[in-house]
């Protein structure tokens, strides 16, 4: 029934994932070949590497992974495997704070870099958390957080950020609108160092605060009042998750803007080929999220070369036929 | 039967739920002893679920109290509680392709007994419940029926060790999706698991089954505990006809001497009423 055990399957990711990152260090607009380390003669093909393709690679890297453990995540909270980041109005948030960045503040950008994050960077993440407070809020009663109103209300939160985005694309001149269309199909060609610390810095927080939680993810798959039953603490749990889903996709979607589909489709391969257990589905969700972004973005640079593809549009164009094959092989029957 | 007479695991005093100014429960006195099975049957909507979320704590009592093990269930650390407090919900809604023995391991959550002993324990509990042959089935493509062994398997798990400690299992309507084997299964199981020192508190609709299963009985009615006695002193009928509105009769086997209520002829007459009309 299931193709590996889950430690098979965090043995072949973690071997598959370095030769994912070469690739993407050395193919390109300009291939490069490894022995440029070595010989240390060609220059400029060592600045390529160190300025541009490495932080790049570490980015891409980083980002899917967070994006993918944060769908397991959601998935997991929500019992819902078609649960992802835009469901509780995150993507849909950090985009109007990107749009409101990119329509208002270009005049700051040089102000407001801080620590290599763009204002655009800044109007996202705070667009995002935005979304999801209210969200939050909106389904918080003293009973506690219901998740399906979460949901709707989710819904509702995205539709209004959708129109608010609508009616900054209508009013903004044809510059503008392309800069904010460009944003939402997500890239990332604006990778730098300070970027990949931050974003380093972030994940690996992430995954210590998400240790402890796999276990208690595995339980509510259960249901809410089974899993208070096993003695958790529901409410505090739900609360913390929502908080580092949030966080992590906030920070991914905030350096390179909405990637459609990895934190949707990733979970659901790692659960078609070891399972539900999300101590396993955690980590083998980072790893194949980091491998598959790293090839999106490899074909996003490659495929046009020397223009570059939005690595969010690679995504979807490879992710969706993929999902439907994949829900075809299973009769339908993914959950 | 194990039961210690005097002891009690559950008790619970004068409880009462108020939800919105509806009197969900008002006033139900009802004890457990260690080892002792009692039945909870009542109409639809007469508050047994209520009452089970009640002791749970999932409900808040707005007067009374309810004591497990002699403590204030305030007073409980959640995760002691369910080490010793286990509930079979009336349907879980599990979509996530878990295998039989994954959703049974999840039993094991509030121990920290290490991994080799959460194995052995939940073999054991799947050799106990005949569910040996579901353990690498995946749970979603399992029948009804199939799907509540597990689930059954799952909170017997969740309190199997500490023989030493007193341990509640709460069922609510266990029975409903199995067929006639399990369902004698299921009347067997409760009478080892009182051998075992766990007792039981089980929410059913059969009062055939309730009379089989049970040492005492409570009978609830509109939020109110209309009976709470000894099962064959309780269940008359009387009190049937006075709680469920049916005209029911009693017949001993002759064999075995046990007590069957039957219903006789009543819906062939109701049927003939309605032609005549």
């Amino acid at each position: 029934m299931r193709l590996l055990s889950g430690s098979q399957l965090i043995w072949v990711l973690a071997l598959l994932l370095p030769a994912a990152l070469l690739c993407s260090l050395f193919i390109g607009p300009t291939n490069i070949s490894p022995l440029v380390i070595f010989n240390g003669q060609q220059h400029q093909d060592l600045m390529i590497l160190r300025e541009i393709r490495l932080p790049r690679t570490l980015l891409s890297a980083l980002i899917g992974a967070v994006l993918a453990i944060s769908g397991a995540v959601l998935q997991g909270l929500f019992r819902n495997p078609l649960a992802d980041p835009s469901l509780i109005g995150i993507s849909a948030g950090a985009s109007v704070g990107a749009s409101v960045a990119i329509v208002f503040g270009m005049n700051w950008v040089s102000v407001w870099a801080i620590g290599g994050l763009s204002v655009v960077a800044f109007g996202a993440f705070v667009g995002g958390m935005a979304a999801v407070l209210l969200v939050y809020r909106l389904s918080t009663t003293s009973e506690g957080t219901s998740v399906p109103t979460m949901l709707l209300v989710g819904i509702a939160v995205s539709a209004l950020a959708a129109a608010i985005n609508n009616l900054m694309s209508f009013v903004v001149d044809n510059e503008l609108l392309r800069r904010i269309s460009f944003w939402q199909m997500g890239n990332l060609d604006l990778a730098n160092w300070s970027r990949v610390q931050l974003c380093a810095f972030m994940s690996v927080g992430f995954l210590l605060l998400l240790r402890q939680q796999a276990k208690n993810l595995n339980a509510f798959l259960l249901g809410e009042s089974e899993a208070r039953h096993l003695g958790l603490d529901v409410d505090a749990i739900k609360k913390r998750l929502i908080f580092l889903a949030a966080l992590g996709v906030g920070v991914a979607t905030a350096m390179a803007g909405t990637i459609a589909f990895v934190g949707l489709i990733v979970p659901h391969l790692v659960r078609i080929m070891s399972g539900p257990d999300h101590r396993t589905l955690i980590p083998a969700s980072g790893l194949l999220g980091a491998i598959i972004l790293l090839l999106a973005d490899l074909i996003s640079r490659v495929l046009l070369a020397p223009s570059e593809l939005p690595v969010g549009v690679v995504t979807a164009f490879l992710g969706v036929p993929f999902f439907i094959y994949l829900l075809r092989q299973q009769k339908g029957r993914i959950m | 039967m194990n039961i210690q007479v005097g002891k009690k695991i559950l008790d619970a005093r004068s409880v009462g739920v108020n939800v919105e100014g509806v009197d969900l429960l008002a006033d139900i006195s009802l004890d457990i002893q260690p080892g002792e099975i009692v039945a909870l049957v009542g109409p639809n909507g007469s508050g047994k679920s209520t009452f089970l979320r009640a002791v749970t704590g999932e409900q808040k009592t707005c007067s009374g109290e309810i004591s497990f093990n002699y403590k204030d269930l305030s007073g409980w650390n959640r995760r002691d509680l369910a080490r010793n407090l286990a509930v079979l919900p009336q349907q879980s809604v599990l979509n996530f392709p878990f295998t039989g023995r994954e959703v049974v391991s999840l039993a094991r959550t509030p121990h920290d007994t290490g991994n080799q002993i959460d194995t052995e324990i939940v073999d054991q509990v799947l050799d106990y419940l005949d569910a040996n042959y579901l353990a690498d089935r995946l749970y979603p493509r399992l029948s009804g029926g199939e799907q509540q062994r597990i689930q059954l398997a799952r909170v017997l798990a969740q309190i199997w060790d500490k023989a030493d400690q007193p341990r509640l299992l709460l069922l609510d309507e266990p029975s409903s999706y199995f067929d006639l084997a399990h369902q004698q299964m299921l009347i067997e199981l409760v009478h080892q698991l009182a051998q075992r020192n766990i007792a039981v508190l089980i929410v059913l609709h059969d009062i055939n089954m309730a009379m089989a299963c049970s040492d005492r009985i409570a009978v609830l009615s509109c939020g109110r505990l209309k009976a709470f006695g000894k099962t064959d002193e309780v269940i008359t009928p009387e009190l049937l006809k006075s709680v469920f509105s049916v005209e029911a009769r009693f017949v001993i086997d002759p064999e075995t001497g046990e007590r069957f209520m039957t219903m006789p002829g009543s819906s062939r007459r109701s049927l003939a009423a309605g032609e005549t009309e």
